[in-house]
């Protein structure tokens, strides 16, 4: 993989929220154009406020993201000009079309001279069926409205793309035509940063993989690293292991 | 980035089911109470029509309805339709209310009640949820992934939800304001077009303000259940608690005493003036009136002789009674300041005022009818009353008593004064609606205002 200019950077960022929580501890990671990096971790682990942190929903008790080289906490309307977000289990607007749903955020993330046509392509694209692209989404399956929200994202067209826990509640033909659909982001050059629980999925589409644990990145791997070793076995071992010092 | 959030939240609350029952409910109603209000209206306008006619001048005075009470019925049904005067006392006759039982119990249905109950419902709801439920759905966090800023999206939502809720809201009064005009309504006399949109603007600052609390309550919850019960229990408290509360707390801190008491005192006060005059008089009785030998009676010199002697009497009992009336009615009027201003910490309660006001049959008309009264009373004691006289005389130990009553006037025609209600000049009306104006923008400033930094801190997560 060609090393270039991260799109995705976490520079030293830790999270302590009111309550006293540290939900992330010191977490340094970048991802480049054109890897995908999946964050493994049980629920709590910090993966979720990794990407809040990325998106500015909640501010940092210390470090940085950066998005392009921009801090998010600085310039947040131009960090996320470059990111699009795909979250777990998106109703979106039931009372829409697919492609009114499409349309609006399409307009958001200041795409907005697009015609019907461009629409349609990329729903397609995402496999989702045709019929459905002028229905009401408060019909669709789950699985459908993964693949809308994929279709926003992708129709955004931002350097980077920020998952969390995309595949959870997806039958497997549903979570394999998603990470089909990850690949070919990915080929186009994405940075793609995602959150799961999905340990096997994780290891067929990450270029690299790092668990967390408390709030702390405690292993990461490259999808070389990985040939050689059991993903699975090092996970439960983590998870297995004594809980960490409290810093 | 404003336009396309306003237009996602015009469309997005048009294709909702709630916009249909809204406007359902708001096309049958508000054209149907219209309607209905205004037949009330003709009937009673009829009968005070009639009675105007066929009255003679006598002490009798008769009370216009309010063509605007259409709109508000207000104090309408229960201010008197006619007056009798006599000397020292007023007698109010006839009230809508008392052929209206079922109407006393249930409240009668008005735009301004539509408006403030049901709307004002509707606002506070619709509102409740623009924030929380976008925040269930997940898509708050999808629209704040992209480069939009939170005030724009508060903004956009506000302005595009309170826009879906204007539309039932118009197209029924418009749709009302037909049928009533094609009914004969005089929509374009006497200033009704003025006030009408008057009331039509104070009804939108009013759900504005609504509106906007819906919004904050939004802004401090997570989840759409808790924010729908949280609106609904506030609009119970707005709506219900402290306007039907605000007269019972003002009357525990400013304590009046009962109209019975006051009557009862009034008369013993009189009484006791009226035996100190008999007292006083007692000595022309036997001259002119002697018991004794009726056929001798010189009423005519008793009547001239006893003007000089009763006349400090009667000053004296005009005065106490003036200042009985005075001292009770600043009271009173003391109190019910206090209970609007308890009242007025509800939006609702705020709205209800001055858009009465607007239709003629608030506080203001109340106030202003008795001022006429009291301003007729004035004409009618100075042609008529102050000629009238009682006297009445009475033992030490009260076994015995004697009433003579009798009127000095000169002979001739009463010229009697004409009495003819004039309802308060725009003017004045929007005086009196001043604070409740002022307080109504007041509520939405700061409803908005902090719903709107609520919204940049709060937690999409």
């Amino acid at each position: 993989m060609a090393t270039s200019q991260p799109i995705l950077k976490a520079d030293d960022l830790s999270k302590r929220y009111e309550d006293g929580i540290l939900a992330l501890d010191h977490l340094n990671l970048q991802v480049q154009p054109g890897e995908v990096y999946c964050l493994l971790g049980a629920n709590g682990a910090g993966k979720t406020t990794t990407i809040n942190l990325f998106l500015n929903f909640i501010p940092p008790t210390t470090g940085t993201c950066f998005i392009n080289g921009i801090d998010v906490t600085k310039d947040p309307l131009e960090a996320k000009k470059y990111v699009a977000f795909v979250s777990e289990n998106v109703m979106l607007y039931g009372n829409f079309t697919a492609r009114q749903n499409l349309d609006f955020f399409a307009k958001l993330g200041g795409k907005t001279a697009l015609a019907k046509n461009d629409y349609y392509q990329v729903m397609r694209r995402v496999s989702l069926q045709e019929k459905a692209f002028d229905q009401r989404v408060k019909n669709f399956s789950k699985g459908m409205r993964q693949k809308l929200g994929i279709s926003i994202a992708i129709i955004k067209d931002a350097p980077a793309v920020l998952l969390d826990e995309p595949t959870a509640g997806l039958d497997p033909k549903a979570a394999t035509e998603f990470l089909e659909i990850m690949a070919e982001l990915k080929n186009e050059g994405k940075a793609i940063l995602m959150s799961t629980h999905d340990i096997f999925r994780a290891k067929e589409i990450g270029d690299r993989v790092g668990i967390m644990k408390e709030g702390r990145l405690v292993m990461e791997r490259t999808r070389q690293e990985l040939q050689y070793e059991d993903l699975v076995k090092i996970y439960i071992d983590y998870m297995k292991s004594e809980p960490l010092a409290i810093s | 980035m404003f336009r396309t959030v306003f237009k996602k939240e015009l469309l997005d609350q048009i294709l909702s089911p709630k916009f249909l029952i809204v406007s359902l409910l708001c096309l049958g109603l508000v054209p149907a109470s219209l309607l209905l209000n205004y037949a009330s209206f003709e009937s009673a306008f009829h009968e005070y029509d009639a009675a105007q006619k066929e009255a003679k001048a006598t002490t009798t005075v008769y009370r216009e309805p309010s063509v605007l009470s259409t709109f508000g019925i207000g104090l309408e049904s229960i201010l008197p339709k006619s007056v009798a005067f006599a000397k020292f006392s007023t007698d109010a006759r006839g009230t809508q209310a008392q052929n209206e039982v079922l109407s006393n119990i249930n409240g009668k249905l008005d735009f301004v009640v539509i408006t403030s109950f049901l709307l004002g419902l509707f606002a506070v709801l619709y509102a409740g949820t623009l924030a929380s439920g976008e925040k269930e759905a997940g898509t708050l966090k999808l629209i704040l992934a992209n480069p939009v800023k939170r005030s724009t999206v508060i903004a956009a939502k506000f302005l595009g939800g309170f826009s879906v809720l204007l539309i039932p809201f118009a197209v029924s009064t418009l749709l009302g304001a037909l049928l009533l005009l094609l009914d004969g309504f005089p929509l374009f006399e006497a200033g009704n077009l003025a006030r009408i949109l008057s009331l039509l603007a104070l009804s939108v600052l009013y759900l504005s303000a609504l509106f906007s609390l819906g919004l904050l309550i939004s802004t401090w919850t997570h989840r759409t259940s808790l924010a729908l019960l949280a609106s609904f229990f506030v609009w119970i408290f707005l709506t219900f608690i402290i306007p039907r509360t605000s007269e019972p707390i003002a009357g525990l801190i400013r304590r009046v005493p009962s109209e019975e008491v006051m009557t009862a005192s009034r008369a013993q006060a009189r009484h006791q003036i009226e035996k100190e005059k008999g007292k006083a008089l007692a000595p022309l009785m036997d001259k002119y009136l002697n018991d004794k030998d009726r056929g001798t009676w010189d009423w005519d010199g008793y009547t001239k002789a006893r003007g000089p002697v009763a006349k400090e009497f009667e000053e004296r009992l005009g005065q106490t009674l003036q200042k009985f009336d005075e001292d009770y009615e600043r009271a009173r009027s003391a109190r019910r300041a206090l209970s609007l201003n308890i009242s007025r910490l509800s939006p609702a309660s705020a709205y209800t005022q001055a858009a009465l006001n607007v239709c003629h049959t608030g506080i203001a008309d109340l106030e202003n009818f008795s001022r006429s009264l009291q301003a007729h009373y004035g004409q009618l004691f100075q042609v008529l009353f102050r000629y009238q006289f009682s006297d009445i005389f009475e033992s030490e130990d009260g076994s015995s008593r004697r009433q003579m009553g009798g009127d000095s006037r000169p002979s001739g025609k009463i010229d009697y004064p004409k009495f003819r209600y004039v309802f308060p000049a725009y003017e004045d009306t929007l005086r009196a609606a001043a604070p409740d104006i002022i307080l109504l923008v007041l509520f939405n400033l700061i409803f908005f205002a902090a719903a709107y930094f609520s919204f940049t801190r709060y937690d999409v997560r």
